[in-house]
């Protein structure tokens, strides 16, 4: 049998982190969840490569950017979606400089699961 | 053809203003009231170009009806009016134009030229005052929308959080429910309704924030609790600030309730931490703080518009940029803005003047480049004797001394008001403008100063902390209280300022002679000291 992909969502709401988690184990993703930034980079270290990693942009602590920027260096195998609902700049805004950074690819909230999905698949499968 | 309403009991003074107002050749549809029941029904009905009324009426006199439809909220009466009295009666003048009345008449001096020169008049005023009231509602409501637009970005965030729970978990109730194969958990499929409706409400209680803070409404004077207010404003801000931006709150508990209009404090409150967000493009730290604070007769005096008094206090600091020195007297102008076309329209911190003004608060600004900016609101506190400490005669006799204090602080206002305090107390003050000229003092003093009260950030001149780290080096005990309109919190990185040895402006005199006194007898003066002071 195939392995399952897993995947890490970092998002400090815990609504949408648990929502997007279960979205994809239905799917047949295996997820994990971190709140934040240094809670994501603690998890990969101490825990295991995820196959995808899933990150919100506007978080109090580490941030995203900072987050994409940190764990392309360390982990380059490692395929980044970043994750935004707008905030101070536009959604948009942020995202493009994710995708500069090295995220693989960007997606703006609401999210489209199905969407997720298939860019989880695309990138990792 | 005008409206006209003579208010007279005296049918031949009404004929007498008829007769006038025929000669002036003004079209005019003249209505008449012989007391003031029948005058207040007839006004409370109808508009009029202009009312004569006279001052006494059968039942009530003409100031009492005045009052009785004068809108304080507009300082307008329904119609236009002209009071007309007797000779020598100047406190009923005063009284009608108190309240509402644009002019007067003696009734002797009735004229065709003075009934037509008082009626223009009287419409005029009534006229500018209420275009005035107009362009002032659309300007706060304008000055509203600004900030909501400053929001918007925030709550999409927010929103687009709602929505992708909303949407996801609708998704996995739908395929759970769909997939024929499967069994159907029916509290798996709560749960998800759960946390649907538990999305969609915080979505409702987003809009309500939303409303609640556009809704049109005439300034109110209610009981807020200041606390709450900054906190909910705070949480509508927060996804506006950016992640870079650290936001902190440190409010003081006895800091409770104020008499103001809680739409525009949160307007104000927005103003400020948006443009506290705009001065820290690559993030820093933002910081909320109530305290109760007294701003005394001695402060006062510095301040012509300030009731001494206790005051609630709001600091709101940042870690930004400053304002730069040659700005800092406009940022409260209308119009005045520097931000580019489509960021701001100027009316932010104009309208933050005119609510605290409007509630008898005081704000003062203090800032420094390339460290950051304090903003203190001052709002009167409701119960004046409550909530401050007052110091007793016998704790402020122990308050004095003879010792030597030097003052460096470059704003003669603080510094005219410290050395006042001080001399009063009974102490020998130095002052001196600068860190430079401080120095020469000292050197001149041959040492001879028990205790520098310095301000950390002197401008033309070496900064308050560099300048003490020099007179250490020759005086290594000296006694230092350091001074600073910028909150204790924002002072943090630096590591000699303490909670002991710091006092922020504007101090009152209980809180400097405390402060002078418990540093000067802190480990009383050492005989090391004493050597060293002979040898220098």
């Amino acid at each position: 049998m195939k392995e399952k992909l897993s995947v890490l969502v970092i998002d400090d709401e815990e609504a949408v982190r648990s929502t997007l988690c279960e979205n994809l184990e239905s799917c047949g993703f295996e997820t994990y969840e971190a709140t934040d930034g240094d809670e994501g980079v603690e998890f990969i270290q101490h825990k295991g490569r995820p196959n995808v990693v899933i990150t919100d942009i506007i978080m109090p602590k580490k941030e995203g950017i900072e987050t994409i920027r940190e764990i392309k260096r360390r982990y380059p195998t490692i395929k980044l979606i970043a994750i935004s609902g707008g905030g101070r700049v536009k959604a948009t805004d942020f995202l493009a400089l994710a995708e500069k950074l090295g995220a693989d690819a960007v997606l703006s909230k609401p999210i489209d699961m199905e969407k997720l999905e298939n860019t989880i698949l695309e990138l990792a499968g | 053809m005008q409206q006209i309403l003579i208010i007279d009991d005296d049918a031949i003074d009404r004929q007498a203003i008829k007769r006038h107002l025929g000669s002036t050749g003004i079209q005019a549809d003249i209505s008449e009231a012989e007391s003031g029941e029948q005058a207040f029904d007839i006004l409370s009905s109808k508009a009029f170009d202009v009312v004569f009324l006279d001052y006494q009426l059968p039942d009530t006199d003409g100031i009492s009806l005045l009052r009785k439809i004068y809108n304080p909220e507009s300082d307008l009466t329904p119609s236009p009016i002209v009071m007309l009295t007797g000779q020598g009666n100047e406190a009923v003048m005063a009284d009608a134009l108190r309240w509402g009345a644009q002019d007067y008449l003696i009734k002797s001096n009735i004229s065709r030229d003075t009934l037509s020169i008082a009626s223009r008049k009287a419409r005029e005023l009534f006229e500018l005052k209420s275009n005035r009231k107009q362009a002032e509602d659309q300007i706060r409501q304008m000055q509203k929308l600004d900030a909501v637009g400053l929001l918007t970005s925030g709550v999409a965030h927010d929103f687009n959080n709602l929505l992708t729970v909303i949407l996801g978990n609708t998704r996995l109730a739908n395929k759970r429910l769909s997939d024929e194969n499967a069994d159907i958990e029916r509290n798996d499929i709560l749960k998800k309704i759960e946390s649907i409706e538990a999305a969609a409400n915080k979505g409702v209680d987003l809009v309500k924030r939303l409303m609640v803070f556009t809704r049109q409404s005439p300034l109110s004077n209610e009981m807020i609790d200041i606390n709450q207010t900054i906190q909910e404003t705070c949480s509508l801000v927060k996804n506006s600030l950016g992640p870079m931006v650290e936001l902190n709150l440190n409010l003081c508990d006895s800091a409770s309730a104020i008499q103001a209009d809680a739409g525009q404090f949160e307007s104000a409150l927005i103003n400020i931490i948006m443009n506290a967000r705009d001065a820290m493009p690559q993030g820093g730290k933002l910081m909320i703080e109530t305290r109760i604070v007294e701003l005394d007769e001695q402060y006062a005096l510095s301040c012509p518009n300030v009731k001494p008094g206790n005051y609630i206090m709001v600091a709101i600091s940042d870690s930004g940029s400053g304002i730069p020195r040659e700005i800092i007297k406009r940022i409260f102008d209308p119009f005045f803005t520097t931000k580019s076309t489509g960021k701001g329209t100027g009316l932010g911190l104009s309208m933050v003047y005119g609510f605290i003004r409007q509630s008898n608060g005081h704000v003062q600004v203090y800032t420094e480049e390339a460290h950051g900016t304090t903003f203190k609101i001052y709002l009167p506190c409701k119960n004046q004797a409550s909530n401050i400490k007052q110091l007793n005669a016998k704790h402020e006799n122990e308050l004095t001394g003879n010792e030597t204090i030097l003052v460096v602080e470059d704003d003669s206002n603080v510094s005219n008001a410290a050395i006042t305090i001080l001399r009063y107390l009974g102490y020998r003050v130095l002052h001196a403008q600068s860190g430079n000229v401080g120095m020469q003092v000292i050197q001149k003093a041959k040492g001879d100063i028990d205790l520098i009260l310095a301000d950390v950030f002197l401008h033309d001149s070496i900064n308050g902390l560099d300048f003490i780290d020099e007179v250490r080096q020759f005086y290594p005990d000296m006694k230092v209280i350091y001074t600073s309109g910028f909150m204790k919190t924002m002072l943090d990185d630096y590591k000699e300022i303490n909670e002991k040895n710091f006092l922020s402006k504007p101090y009152s005199r209980d809180q400097l002679a405390e402060k002078v006194r418990s540093v000067l007898d802190e480990g009383e003066v050492s005989d090391e000291r004493k050597a060293i002071r002979t040898r220098y």
